[in-house]
């Protein structure tokens, strides 16, 4: 048993760390538009990787991650403009967003389905109408560069290295009790709740949770990109996380990875005109729900469990 | 489909990486007397009537400079400028061609209009001077970064007219101001008004504004017009203040309209509706002068030049946009260098008005085109015309030490 | 104040037009319709698109309401039918279509935005202090003469009926023989049709863009919570209540954040009562 477990280990965290060698290679190698493409694939699998939990394991359609997103970014820039260390503002701008977090989770993590994925895209709209107004702090709607806490070197570190230890935190989490709880939640919520899970304390950590994984690669992101503004983090960014998960395939390791190169490659690399990709990406994603609702990984999963057992039976 | 993304990402690292081993000015390649500087403008998105406009002009400036080409440390070069488009979003579009322009193709100056302070952080990594084409704002986009240049008085030398012109011309005592909330044109404006509006003596009995991208103004303009000004005040620019002249008028406000936003006839009639001639009426615009109304004959002649080439009516900024290939052979020439962003940041601020530009700029103390790298420019009042369904010039002047100076009033503007 | 109040009232008109279109199709089919601001950024394009082409206004604006119950019926028959069983995916078909619907207006149209021209723009009504611009009684006449339509159809006629039983119990309407496929169809027949009438009544006061309808969506779903999920009367008083909360934020706190006093109600509603202001099952759809 202990055996098999650490091959299963070894079989997910291997393949975890050469994605993460593989992202700083590409960081370091690339600039002007490949740069940015490769930065949004980067710090979106991050931050879709706490997204994850909620909306991959438990199956809550969470449209608040963009928030979170945006506050990890915000936060940490107006905190470097106080004149604190980049390591304090980073880790005081998570602190922050994740107490946003459980403010959210406490509202709406009694909440069920529909009224969960409306109550947390509200939440969105009015970060980003705080994003907007508030322009003493956060700039207005052309939004606010970021002071330089990390040296650019010392950025691409982190996010590659985020990156990798992101996903490996998750693999980890999901072979707990909490993983197994969350799932518990997915499968049948009201079954859970009678034999004792604790559910709405489990999906608020969840939340939470996603919180902290959103407003680090927030942190990130403004220090590479510089500066910060509304358009990065509203309800279409969030709305277009849940459909990355989604298409990756719901609570599946390499989801954020896999739905954040599809989504961004579609929306950002193909250039059709403006809004066709978007059109396709949103039929993509009807598609995907319809037919293939475990995502494209789900599909290479099935079909590599076929190919094994006919080769097995072979 | 995932290492066909990883596949696309490959090629356009190595596309990236082979212009930059055969950008311009390394090795002896042929190309060499070809210089190519960078423009990023605001093609689509809320301020597409300024990107398209402004490209319109630089290609003609472009063709106009290439004629005779100019010389830089003894040999001949023409000039070619890399566009892209910020989509009207400079922090997240505008950042990232800033980034593959000066990092990747490593162009030495760049063009732009809107979004100085979102380009701070990338200059601090890798200084450039970048050449501002349009943005007026108060307090002034220079403040942001030493490496910034402006084409254009700012909004403080033009402001001030539309108080004293309405005050002489039309009795105006008091004004209301509506202004467009986080839109830092519009905020600029507001502070601008109310500080000539003292100066002159007029009373400002309400300010109120609506956040930007709004849908209803009606509380807005409830306050402003229950105030019973003389006269309102829209602070922003042209897509956003049409919108609100046109619920100004629903709501019943027949008297005069000032704003500094540049609408030119063409806009009204797209933006307004049918109705864009009775909603015009009584409007005054305070702004940089025009190349339409402009008495400057060089700036004339471009305007018709541009009017026949492309049919539409050219906005104000279409002759800075015409000017910059020339600034930049100018700043070249004198740097002696066509690809060193230092010594080009340091000829721009040497370097007096260029042969062959048609902004009609005047000229600084010691003859320089940038004095504290701004440009000086004169401002005028214009008025809508119904019966010509046009703008007209109703007052020339130019700002001096917070003082309006070489007042100049048309006879009778709409003729 | 009583400016802001009647501000409060057209607010409300809108939202109860948008929102009984949304409250509708839940009731019957459970699916949270957020593809209905694309319904009504294309019905406003189509009503701008005739005007343009020369077509007199109220010609232009039968089309857009045309446009809006094709385009929603669309919706149900591509896309929303084959998730009707499985209610986890419906918020995801939702989403998908608005980004289709949102995006191919901007793809036909550009980002720029577009004046809708109407024979009542310059009529403006006065009662003492308050005035009252004919675009925004002719949204409060469109809102109420539309709202009354579809009450009489609920409550009198046998078409109206069967939606009220689907409403009910979908499992025991099925087996009474109430053909529920065309019920669904139906729902978003009315509900485009709605979405129609809010797109020409509100867009004259502002610009037809791709995302004029953002906003009031947003709005629209809290009276949708607040009035019950599936109840029309719900829907109405809800949309009421929050338009005269909006304004009155709007007017005395702040009009940047007007649509955020909506979600502080949400918060409130949704702390106390976590499934909503679920009304009895008698008044659903009613």
């Amino acid at each position: 048993m202990p055996a098999s477990s650490t091959a299963r280990h070894a079989a997910a965290l291997g393949p975890v760390a050469a994605v993460s060698v593989l992202a700083h290679v590409l960081l370091i190698g690339f600039q002007g538009e490949a740069g940015q493409l490769t930065l949004l694939a980067v710090s979106w699998t991050i931050a879709l990787t706490g997204l994850n939990f909620v909306q991959g394991i438990a199956g809550y359609p969470s449209l608040a991650q963009a928030s979170f997103f945006g506050g990890g970014a915000y936060l940490s820039a107006i905190l470097l403009d106080h004149g604190l260390p980049a390591a304090l503002a980073a880790a005081l701008a998570v602190g922050g967003t994740m107490l946003a977090g459980l403010v959210v989770g406490l509202v709406f993590s009694r909440t069920r389905g529909q009224y969960f994925a409306i109550g947390t895209m509200f939440f969105t709209a009015v970060t980003t109408l705080v994003f907007t107004n508030a322009a003493d702090w956060t700039g207005g709607p052309d939004g606010r560069p970021v002071g330089l806490g990390f040296p650019l070197d010392t950025t691409l570190l982190l996010l590659a290295g985020s990156l990798g230890l992101g996903l490996a935190a998750f693999h980890l989490l999901a072979g707990t009790r909490f993983g197994a709880r969350l799932r518990a939640v997915r499968e049948d919520e009201d079954l859970a709740q009678h034999l004792g899970v604790p559910t709405a304390r489990v999906k608020l950590v969840a939340i939470v949770v996603s919180a902290g994984f959103g407003a680090w690669a927030g942190v990130l992101f403004a220090q590479y990109n510089g500066v910060v503004a509304p358009s990065q983090f509203t309800f279409v960014q969030s709305f277009l996380m849940f459909v990355a998960i989604g298409i990756g395939g719901a609570g599946r390791l390499f989801a954020p990875l896999v739905g954040s190169v599809l989504v961004l490659g579609l929306t950002q690399l193909v250039n059709f005109g403006p809004g066709v990709s978007q059109i396709v990406l949103g039929a993509v994603f009807i598609a995907v729900t319809l037919v293939a609702p475990h995502g494209v990984l789900g599909v290479l999963g099935a079909l590599w469990d076929r190919i094994r057992t006919k080769a097995v039976t072979a | 489909m995932r290492s066909r993304t990883a596949a696309a990402l490959l090629a356009a690292g190595s596309i990236a990486l082979s212009t930059t081993a055969c950008g311009p000015g390394s090795g002896p390649g042929g190309d060499d007397t070809k210089v190519k500087v960078g423009a990023i403008l605001s093609m689509s998105g809320v301020y597409s009537t300024l990107g398209p406009a402004e490209k319109n002009a630089m290609t003609m400036g472009v063709e106009e400079l290439n004629r005779t080409g100019f010389t830089v440390a003894g040999r001949k070069h023409t000039l070619e400028i890399g566009y892209a488009d910020d989509k009207s979003d400079p922090a997240t579009t505008g950042v990232v061609a800033l980034r593959d322009m000066t990092q990747s193709q490593k162009l030495p100056v760049i063009a732009y209009g809107l979004g100085s302070a979102t380009y701070v952080p990338q200059l601090r990594r890798k200084p450039v001077p970048m050449i501002n084409i349009l943005d007026s704002s108060y307090p002034s986009v220079l403040a942001q970064d030493p490496h910034l240049y402006l084409t254009r008085g700012g909004s403080d030398t033009y402001v001030p007219g539309c108080l004293s012109y309405t005050k002489q011309k039309l009795g105006t005592k008091s004004i209301a101001v509506i202004t467009a909330k986080g839109e830092p044109y519009g905020e600029g404006l507001t502070q601008l008004v109310q500080k000539s509006a003292q100066a002159e003596g007029v009373k400002v009995v309400a300010t109120s504004d609506y956040p930007l991208g709004s849908t209803d103004y009606g509380n807005a303009i409830n306050t402003a017009v229950a105030a019973k000004p003389d006269a309102v005040y829209l602070s922003s620019v042209t897509g956003v203040i049409l919108p609100v002249l046109k619920q100004l008028r629903q709501s019943g406000w027949t008297g005069p309209v000032l704003h500094s936003s540049g609408v030119n006839p063409d806009q009204a009639r797209a933006i307004l509706g049918n109705q864009f001639n009775t909603l015009m009426k009584d409007n005054y615009d305070c702004a940089g002068t025009l190349p339409t109304t402009s008495a400057h004959p060089a700036t004339a002649a471009f305007a018709k030049a541009y009017q026949e080439r492309w049919h539409e009516y050219p906005q104000d900024l279409t002759m800075w946009a015409y000017d910059y290939p020339f600034i930049v052979a100018a700043a070249m020439t004198e740097a002696g260098s066509t690809t060193d962003p230092v010594k080009i940041d340091r000829a721009l601020g040497a370097i007096s008005i260029p042969k062959g530009t048609v902004s009609g700029w005047l000229p600084n103390p010691g003859d320089l085109l940038f004095t504290d790298h701004g440009a000086r420019t004169t401002s005028e009042v214009t008025t809508w015309c119904p019966a010509t369904q046009t703008i007209a010039s109703a007052m020339t002047f130019d700002h001096r030490d917070g003082a309006i100076v070489d007042q100049v009033f048309a006879k009778d503007a709409c003729g | 104040m009583s400016q802001v109040l009647v501000n409060g009232l057209f607010l409300g008109c809108l939202f109860a037009v948008v929102a009984v279109g949304l409250t509708l199709v839940y009731g019957v089919m459970e699916v949270p319709n957020f593809a209905h601001a694309g319904v009504i950024v294309l019905a406003a394009y189509a009503t701008w698109a005739a005007g343009d082409a020369g077509a007199p206004f109220a010609l232009a604006a039968l089309a857009g309401i045309a446009c809006g119950a094709v385009v929603s019926v669309l919706t149900e028959v591509l896309a929303y039918r084959w998730v009707v069983d499985k209610p986890a995916a419906s918020p995801a078909v939702a989403l998908g279509l608005l980004l289709i619907l949102q995006n191919t207006a901007l793809r036909g149209y550009g980002g720029a935005g577009r004046s809708l021209d109407t024979p009542y723009d310059t009529v403006l009504f006065r009662i003492g202090p308050v005035t009252l611009p004919g675009v925004k009684v002719a949204l409060v006449l469109l809102a109420v003469l539309s709202l009354a339509a579809l009450h009489l159809l609920l409550s009198r006629t046998s078409l109206g009926r069967a939606m009220r039983a689907v409403a009910q119990d979908r499992e025991a309407a099925a087996m009474l023989g109430v053909p529920i496929r065309r019920q669904y169809t139906l729902a978003f027949l009315i509900a485009g049709l709605l979405g129609g009438v809010a797109a020409i009544a509100y867009a004259p006061t502002f610009q037809v863009s791709p995302y004029m309808a953002d906003d009031v969506l947003l709005s629209a779903f809290v009276v949708v919570v607040l009035g019950g999920l599936g109840s029309v009367r719900g829907a109405v008083t809800g949309a009421l209540v929050l338009g005269v909360a909006e304004s009155l934020g709007s007017a005395y706190v702040s009009s940047a954040y007007q649509s955020a006093f909506g979600f502080l109600l949400l918060v409130l509603v949704l702390v106390r009562w976590p499934s909503g202001l679920r009304s009895t099952d008698a008044r659903r759809v009613a």
